[in-house]
Order: C-alpha cells, then structure tokens, then sequence
C-alpha cells in the first residue's frame, strides 16, 4: 500500500506548477484545491481557440465550442456514472443545492412535511433548508452525530412519512471521513424519502456511482476536485427533473417564447439559462481527466492513508485536542483539531509565518460548532500534492505557537 | 520603534489585557462577532456626563483582539464619548494604510503591525466596534 501511495504522490507532484517554485505547505485543499498543469492548460485553450458563444452560434467557431462543452458535460457525467442529460452545470455546489431547493422542493413540500440534515453540514446544505422550511411550514430536522463521529441514522423521527427529504454531506469539511450514504440512500428509497448528497469535500478522492447509491440529487464543484473556480454540477435523477423548475429564465433555455407563453428546452438545457461557462466546463473535464489517471481507489488511500498519519503525529503532542472523523475511524483527509492555550486563529498566523497554510474558523459549519462548543478550530487539509514531509513542519509549528502564546 | 518591539508590546497586552473583566448592570454592553472565526466580544461602558468612566471587556477572541481591546480601553478611560471615532478612524488608516506618523498615538502605534495581514484586521476592530455600538455611534 506504501508503495501504491509514493506512486500516487510522484505521478500527481509534479503536475503541478506551484509545486515547483514553492515551499509552502498547502494544507487548505477542502476549500480549494491547487490545480494541475492540464487543467490550467484547458482554461487557457478554451480561450485561445474556441472563444465563441455556446449554443447560440451558426458558424463554425461557436460549433466547436458547443461541441466541446457538451463533450465536457458528457466526461462530467460519466465520472459518476449519469448520463450528460442528468448532469447540470451552475456556478457551484452552494448554488446546485439551491437549486434544488428552490427549483424542485419548494413546489412539493409541504407544511408538517420534515427536512433532515446533518449536524455537521457546511452552510451551503443547512441554510437553503432552513429558509425553506421557513417559508413553507416544513420543518428542519438534525441528524445527530455522537462522541466518535458516527451518524445516529437511527435516531427517532428520521424514518418516519413524514420526512420529505434528507440532505447529507458525503464527507465533513471540518470532520472529513465517510458518512454512510449508500445505507441512508437505501433505506430512504424503500421509506419513499428523497435525497440529497453533497459531494464537494468527497468528489476528488472516493469514487461515486450515483447509479448505485440511489441518490435523487448529488452536488459538487470542480474547485475542490483540482478543477477551476467558477463552475459546479449537479446530478438530478430523470423522475426528479421532471418535477423541477429552472432558477433562472433567460438565452439559452427557451425552446419558443412568444408575448404570453415559455416553452422550455429540455433538460440539461432548461437548467442553464445565460451564457455557459466554457472554459470552466472544459477545465472541469480535465480535472475528471486528470483523477481518472489515476487507479480506481488508489487517491482515496493515499489521502486517507495520509490523513491517518497527520493524526497520529498530533495524537502524540499532549497539548492537541482532535476532533473525531465522521464515520469513526481515523482514514480521512481533513484533520481538525485545537491546540490547548493557542486560539486557532493565533494557530493559523504562527503556521502562515512557518509556510504552513492550514485554516481557522468555523468552516462556514456553525451546526457542527454550536454542537462541538468550539468558537473556531483548525483545521488541515489533504490533497494529492501533500506527503508526510508536510507533517514536521505542522508540528513545528504548533510548538512555536504554544511557546508564543499559551 | 521596531515590528518585533510592537510585537512584543502586543503580546504584553494580550498576556495581562487591561479592562478584561466582568460586565456588570452598571455598563451599557456593546456586542461584537467575528463570522470568519466565530469569536465573540462584549464591551460594556459606563458613561458620565458625556465621558467614558469605565470600560471593560469579556472575550472569546484571539491574540490580536484581546490585545487591541486593552489598547482601546487605556486610550478611551475618561474620554468623551465624542472623541471615540477619531480613535476609531485613525486606527482604521493605522491598519488598512499602514499611516503612522508623529501625531499618531502612541499606544496604537503597535497595531500598524497588523496592517500586512488584511485578514486579521477586523479582529484588530471587533471590540472597537463592539464599544462604538454601545456608545450608540
């Protein structure tokens, strides 16, 4: 397995510019991750040859472009196993949830109905719900986590008709790990229950099938999979897009418009109103290319592999409290933790001075916080670039903060 | 005066903070958040006769918050409420222009250190923010 892992490290490392002039440690990678030289170069060529309109163009230039963008959406597609009609892009995987919530559930639920999410949601996937169930009468629901980091899927009320939809985040931005999607997709298709995953911190390292898990809608962005900024997906099931309306009107998702009536094109189209993100669906497909470079799995192991070593390394520091990994165990590529007397932004600022780039804050989880009790944490990051070299530095570090400040 | 001697100033601040301390019912509170860290501030005032008597300050917050709280309560004890947002503003031009100069006072001057790091100046404002809402201003 060490010998799969340095495979992965030294066929990803030097792929990336940033590597090769930098010194820094980038420990931020669930935020966003560096990019790969392909992707960079696909952004770069989508803009030197095929700059044209999608979609809307007769000559030959914008057929290119169109071309290529559907070809993008299709790789997209495929890395989950959809097909490209099932795939939308949006700007984001904030903005594929709220579609969601406003183009589909809005119109379907129902006050008393329930809405469940995880207490350990990133904003992105609490907050849409919450203004929802406020507008309509619905009711937001928490899936609670225990000690150890395991959802209590268990926990009364969850399973009952009167949930509409659970919305689970695949893996925790502050607590990392695995929660157990395809058993609470499973079972909420045998209770007539929908579901969302959120797949942003998950997408660039395990593999996902949405055929198998059964999912209704699975959102994600290319940012965190070592694609570009700017462009998200989102996976809607047929039956689902169906019953579900665009969020925005305007060039591009019109079959006819006439004074008084709209009629829609067809799906993904009708999704996607406005001039399509080109460069960014094509730097999106070479990131998709870029991870299928790799073995099926072999990324997940060496980041979890990875992550499991950074926690060992703080384990043995007697000033460190680490939060635990959602699923229980200790395989994971986010890392949080506190150091006893250092408040994590004074944490950051020690590390930022050693060119060790790890976040502070609340991580946009302030469920997760309010649950934890923690104003901030800090938090690390794995990616593909990172290698155990970058966990002395991290310790380093947090002793120069503890001398500093605590 | 040196970066590593306002460092050190600043951290003499944050280790024994002035004005850190109970709130009590005499004090007009001021609340102060950081969304970005999730810190949280409460300064409480009490005011006579258009001047500040007492200030204090109760904290979840980090180094550079704790410290410029301090700072904040030694310069505006027995001020008026009127001179505050002098205070405030030529902090404001301490921390985003880096302006330091001859009549700049002298016990903000440490905070110009603050001034390279953007993402840290609003911890450098929060209990000045807080003090300001509580001052109504």
């Amino acid at each position: 397995m060490a010998g799969v892992g340095r495979d992965v490290h030294s066929k990803a490392i030097s792929q990336f510019s940033y590597y090769q002039n930098s010194g820094n440690h980038y420990l931020d990678s669930a935020a966003t991750t560096q990019k790969p030289d392909s992707v960079i170069d696909a952004v770069t060529q989508g803009y030197r040859h095929f700059c044209a309109p999608v979609h809307r163009g007769s000559y030959p230039l914008s057929e290119v472009a169109s071309s290529a963008y559907e070809t993008a959406r299709s790789k997209v597609a495929q890395f989950i196993n959809a097909s490209a009609q099932q795939l939308i892009f949006t700007k984001s995987c904030t903005e594929s949830i709220n579609h969601v919530a406003l183009g589909w559930a809005k119109s379907k639920i129902k006050p008393g109905h329930k809405i469940w999410i995880s207490q350990m949601e990133h904003n992105a996937n609490y907050l849409p719900w919450l203004q929802l169930c406020k507008e309509t009468g619905a009711e937001l629901k928490i899936i609670e986590i225990d000690s150890e980091g395991h959802l209590q899927i268990d926990q009364t009320g969850l399973w009952d008709d009167s949930t509409f939809l659970i919305a689970l985040t695949h893996c925790s931005n502050i607590l990392g790990g695995e929660t157990p999607v395809q058993e609470v997709c499973d079972k909420a298709r045998n209770h007539g229950i929908y579901t969302l995953i959120d797949a942003a911190q998950s997408v660039s390292h395990i593999p996902i099938d949405v055929k198998a898990l059964g999912c209704d809608f699975l959102a994600f962005s290319a940012h965190k999979m070592y694609g570009p900024e700017g462009i998200g997906a989102l996976y809607i099931d047929a039956q689902r897009q169906l019953e579900m309306s665009p969020l925005l009107l305007g060039g591009g998702s019109i079959e006819s418009v006439s004074e008084q009536q709209i009629r829609l094109r067809e799906a993904p189209h009708c999704f996607e109103a406005g001039s399509p993100n080109l460069s960014g669906a094509l730097g999106f497909a070479a990131a998709v290319d870029f991870l299928q470079a790799f073995p099926q799995g072999a990324i997940s192991c060496y980041v979890g592999n990875l992550g499991q070593q950074f926690r060992q390394a703080l384990a043995k520091q007697n000033n460190i409290t680490l939060l635990p990994v959602a699923g229980g165990g200790n395989t994971t590529s986010v890392v949080s933790f506190v150091v006893e007397g250092v408040h994590p932004h004074d944490m950051a600022q020690t590390a930022a001075d050693n060119d060790v780039s790890i976040r502070t804050g609340s991580h946009c989880s302030h469920l997760l916080m309010s649950y934890l009790k923690f104003g901030a944490v800090n938090r690390l990051s794995l990616g593909i670039y990172n290698h155990s070299d970058d966990i002395q530095p991290l310790i380093e570090s947090i002793n120069a903060a503890a001398d500093i400040f605590a | 005066m040196s970066n590593k001697e306002h460092q050190a100033i600043l951290m003499e601040h944050y280790k024994s903070p002035h004005g850190l301390g109970v709130i009590n019912e005499k004090h007009t509170v001021g609340k102060g958040v950081n969304s970005l860290c999730g810190d949280e501030i409460r300064v409480g005032v009490v005011v006579e006769n258009n001047t500040i008597t007492d200030i204090k300050f109760e904290a979840r917050a980090c180094s550079i918050c704790i410290a410029s709280s301090s700072i904040m309560t030694q310069i505006l004890t027995n001020k008026k409420t009127s001179e505050v947002n002098s205070f405030y503003e030529e902090l404001l031009d301490i921390l985003k222009k880096n302006d330091v100069s001859a009549e700049s006072h002298r016990l903000l001057i440490p905070l110009s250190n603050i001034s390279k790091m953007p993402s840290r100046h609003k911890c450098a404002l929060l209990s000045w923010e807080a003090l300001r809402d509580a001052c109504k201003l």
